[in-house]
């Protein structure tokens, strides 16, 4: 099962014994237990999206790169926003799924959730994506209920020399990004990179441009060093800058009460993290971490935010005898959030800052020879909001044999309640309604709300049918408690300002409970070295109960019950690539998005060992579709779109 | 967050035949071919080489099958596995590939073989950094290795110029 890029066709079958030293860097290893393998005992529901499958995708961000990950639930609201969430709830802003880049957390705690048009990251310096379906509280706490989404990108050793990529289709205006890698002495290494892309928006259902074109610009570095052979520090930095256009209503009392209009939008955000880490003759492993975090998302049509966050943490893990590990940890955060009132929407403060103080304990622990693992642990946290969460969880593993594993979980896990959720005051006209008089909604939060609760129970089934066929089964049963939706209050007319109207208030309140289940089905097929077919299903069932049937209609039909998708690798002679990817993705009613079919296909050609051509396209099957509609958003469809791409990498001293 | 990820993350044993240590088995074979042990480390020109695995083995038959019949600079191969360390000092191992599975004890590993010269190999995130001469490793499927000359030259090994200027990574000495 193995190839060699630089080999001709009859030279692969040749013994790779035989092959030099210098020869065997180039071969390419494949092989379906290989991605699996450091996973292959996890007692959760994790997938592992390595770089070759980024590449493999021809995806160009990281939203677009989740879809690989079976049972989540990625769409594309508009050009530069997403609704990404798994195991229901989804929404722009799911509130249940915790993200990290690199330790670094970017759940905004303003609106609870992700801005995923923030969240750009230089794809070929991505070591892996770590992505959990299901709670992940007791180590990652509070809002890590329905997943977490861990990108780790590669160490600066990983990732040296020099690399330029570029290029543009209709979509995909314009990219391109440098990448350079070195050494500072024996120890310490460097990269640096910068990036920048240009994309087109996207259209309405007529196929009428909206505009929503963006720009984005992307600098940073890391720095890793080895102090010595046991300490070693890193340090990373990130500063980018963007601007987007939007189309969203803005809503009058008089007609038309909606009202369609064009906004800017820009974006600015810089992060640094230092990370040092020892390990002790003992055995045991520390290391403490620190970051500071800046974001501004100015949006004038609806709220600007600006965020400050610094975060220490202090990890250590200990192993006790040859058969038990102890991890504990402790965190503080302190977040200052500033929001800029517009006359529609505003929140009571306008500034808030919070203190969060999070300690951790887990212990694992292996009997009959490795074969069972049990993990216990708890993660303890004070939040200002709502004071001490407790998130404790227990799982298991147990392997037959090399080839088949059991796991299970039983996990508690909170969603603290954002800074909208206590703070806002924003004021709407509904959409018209016949039969309805004229309304306006009053949006208010409440600061006395309780946390989001979770209790899940999962079980798995993970196992390498033979050399060539790896599959993962996996089912959760859910029980949610005290979610936060609006709750109406009584209505009033009110004739000022005029025309006269029904006001009705909406609070934010812990008003609704329900259980979820469903399954999640993946598996890899390589037949040979030249192929490779990866697959996933999984199907979702929300049973949501409120007195708010509106809120439990919206939660129950925003999310697929079924998803499914097919990936194909084919690898052909003269450094040929060829990957096609379908998803079917049920529809979700409540929003009126049909059901829909999507096909990506993409083609490589390495002519030379240092030189990649690709031609990528994306929704190939039809001219555009809707992917999502959220509720504040114009109706926008994601079109076809074709670009194509060259990558070359060097080594600048080889070059002269 | 990538420590505590170490906790789940605990690796299996892989399957015998996979490619990915057919490479590394490749690669064990030219590392062999490329470093000199000191004068007196064997004892006389025809003596094989005694390649050791400790700890889980994810090579399974595989390297057997691979090495079977192959030669280094005129002496056989022989693979023998180890479960402890005590067996590790046999007088005639010359190799010592160290498995994931011993990442726990590893000083304890070096310590007792870094009197003898024996050339260690491992393929662990950060065994080089903890003095393991080579270490294997993945990057975007291919395998790339990191030397630790400091570790080898404590042994009274010499590696190979060639060998340092492919490696992804050297660690002085």
């Amino acid at each position: 099962v193995v190839r060699s890029p630089s080999a001709s066709a009859d030279e692969q079958g040749k013994d790779v014994m035989e092959l030099p030293i210098e020869d065997l860097l180039n071969v390419k290893v494949t092989s379906v237990s290989k991605k699996a393998e450091p996973y292959f005992m996890v007692p959760s529901a994790l997938t592992v999206i390595t770089q070759d499958d980024i590449r493999r995708s021809g995806a160009t961000s990281v939203p677009e790169l989740l879809r690989l990950v079976p049972g989540m639930d990625v769409a594309r609201i508009t050009s530069s926003r997403w609704a990404i969430s798994s195991r229901g709830f989804n929404d722009e802003f799911a509130n249940k799924l915790l993200v990290l880049i690199d330790g670094r957390t970017v759940y905004t705690p303003i609106f609870a959730g992700v801005h995923w048009d923030a969240q750009d990251v230089m794809l070929e310096d991505i070591e892996r994506i770590e992505v959990i379906r299901g709670p992940g509280a007791t180590l990652w706490g509070s809002n890590a209920v329905n997943g977490v989404v861990n990108i780790i990108t590669k160490e600066a050793k990983d990732s040296q020399g020099a690399m330029v990529t570029g290029g543009g289709g209709n979509e995909e205006r314009a990219f391109g990004g440098v990448r350079y890698g070195g050494k500072l002495g024996e120890q310490t290494f460097y990269r640096f990179f910068f990036k920048y892309f240009d994309r087109d928006g996207s259209v309405d259902p007529d196929g009428h441009s909206i505009g929503d074109d963006w720009q984005m610009a992307h600098g940073g570095f890391r720095l890793d060093s080895n102090l010595s052979e046991r300490s070693r520090v890193s340090i990373h930095g990130d500063i980018y800058g963007g601007d987007e256009r939007e189309r969203t209503f803005v809503t009058t009392l008089s007609p038309p009460t909606q009202l369609a209009r064009d906004g800017d939008v820009h974006l600015f955000g810089a992060d640094l993290i230092g990370k040092y880490e020892h390990s002790f003759a003992s055995g045991s492993r520390a290391s403490v971490q620190a970051y500071y975090d800046h974001y501004d998302h100015e949006e004038p049509l609806v709220l600007t935010e600006h965020a400050d966050t610094i975060d220490l943490e202090l990890q250590h893990r200990i192993p006790v005898g040859t058969s038990q590990d102890i991890v504990w940890g402790l965190d503080y955060r302190h977040i200052e959030a500033n929001v800029d009132n517009t006359p529609s929407v505003g929140f009571f403060p306008d500034h808030r800052a919070t203190d969060l103080y999070t300690g951790f304990l887990q212990g694992e622990r292996r009997f009959f020879g490795d074969r069972l693992r049990l993990i216990i642990g708890s993660k303890f946290e004070h939040n200002d909001r709502t004071g001490v969460e407790i998130q404790p969880g227990a799982a298991f593993s147990y392997s037959f044999s090399s080839r088949q594993v059991l796991w299970g979980a039983l996990s508690r896990a909170v969603r603290t309640p954002a800074q909208h959720e206590s703070d806002i005051s924003a004021t709407r006209v509904a959409p018209p309604a016949p039969g309805s008089p004229l309304t306006v909604l009053e949006v208010g939060g409440d600061r006395h709300n309780e946390s989001e609760r979770l209790t899940a129970y999962e079980l798995g089934y993970r196992a390498r049918l033979t050399e060539s066929l790896f599959a993962d089964l996996g089912g959760f049963y859910n029980v949610y408690r005290d979610l936060i939706v609006v709750r109406a209050g009584t209505p009033s007319f009110s004739d000022s300002p005029s025309p006269g109207h029904v006001v009705l208030p909406l609070r934010y309140a812990n008003f609704m409970r329900g259980d979820s289940y469903g399954i999640e089905l993946s598996s890899t097929w390589s037949p040979t070295s030249m192929l490779r077919v990866s697959g996933g299903y999984s199907w979702l069932v929300l049973d949501l109960h409120s007195e708010a049937a509106d809120q439990r209609e919206l939660a129950q039909g925003s999310s697929p019950h079924h998803q499914f998708h097919l990936n194909a690798s084919l690898e052909l002679p003269r450094s040929i690539e060829l990957n096609a990817l379908v998803y079917y993705v049920d529809n979700l009613a409540v929003q009126q998005v049909p059901s829909y079919v999507r096909f990506d296909a993409n083609v490589f050609w390495r002519p030379r060992a240092d030189l990649e051509l690709a031609v990528v396209g994306q929704n190939l099957n039809r001219t555009r579709h809707t992917e999502f509609q959220s509720a504040t958003q114009v109706r926008t469809e994601i079109e076809r779109g074709v670009f194509g791409k060259v990558t070359w990498r060097f080594d600048p001293q080889e070059l002269f | 967050m990538a420590m505590i990820a170490l906790v789940f993350l605990t690796s299996t044993g892989a399957d015998p035949g996979s490619s990915e240590y057919e490479v590394k088995s490749a690669f064990l074979y030219n590392f062999m071919k490329f470093v000199e042990w000191p004068e007196g480390a064997f004892e006389n020109p025809q003596q094989p080489i005694l390649l050791g695995i400790l700890g889980e083995d994810p090579f399974g038959e595989l390297i057997d099958r691979k090495f079977a019949g192959r030669m280094v600079n005129g002496r056989a191969v022989v693979i023998r596995r180890f479960a402890s360390l005590t067996a590790t000092a046999s007088p005639e191992l010359k190799v010592l590939f160290v498995s994931r599975s011993e990442s726990r004890h590893l000083d304890q590993v070096l310590t007792s073989v870094k009197a003898n010269s024996i050339l260690t190999v491992g393929d662990t995130e950060g065994f080089a950094e903890r003095g393991v001469m080579i270490n294997l490793r993945i990057i975007d499927d291919n395998v790339r290795f990191e030397v630790s000359m400091k570790a080898a030259s404590q042994s009274k090994l010499s590696i190979s110029a060639k060998v340092l200027q492919l490696a992804a990574v050297v660690i002085g000495g």
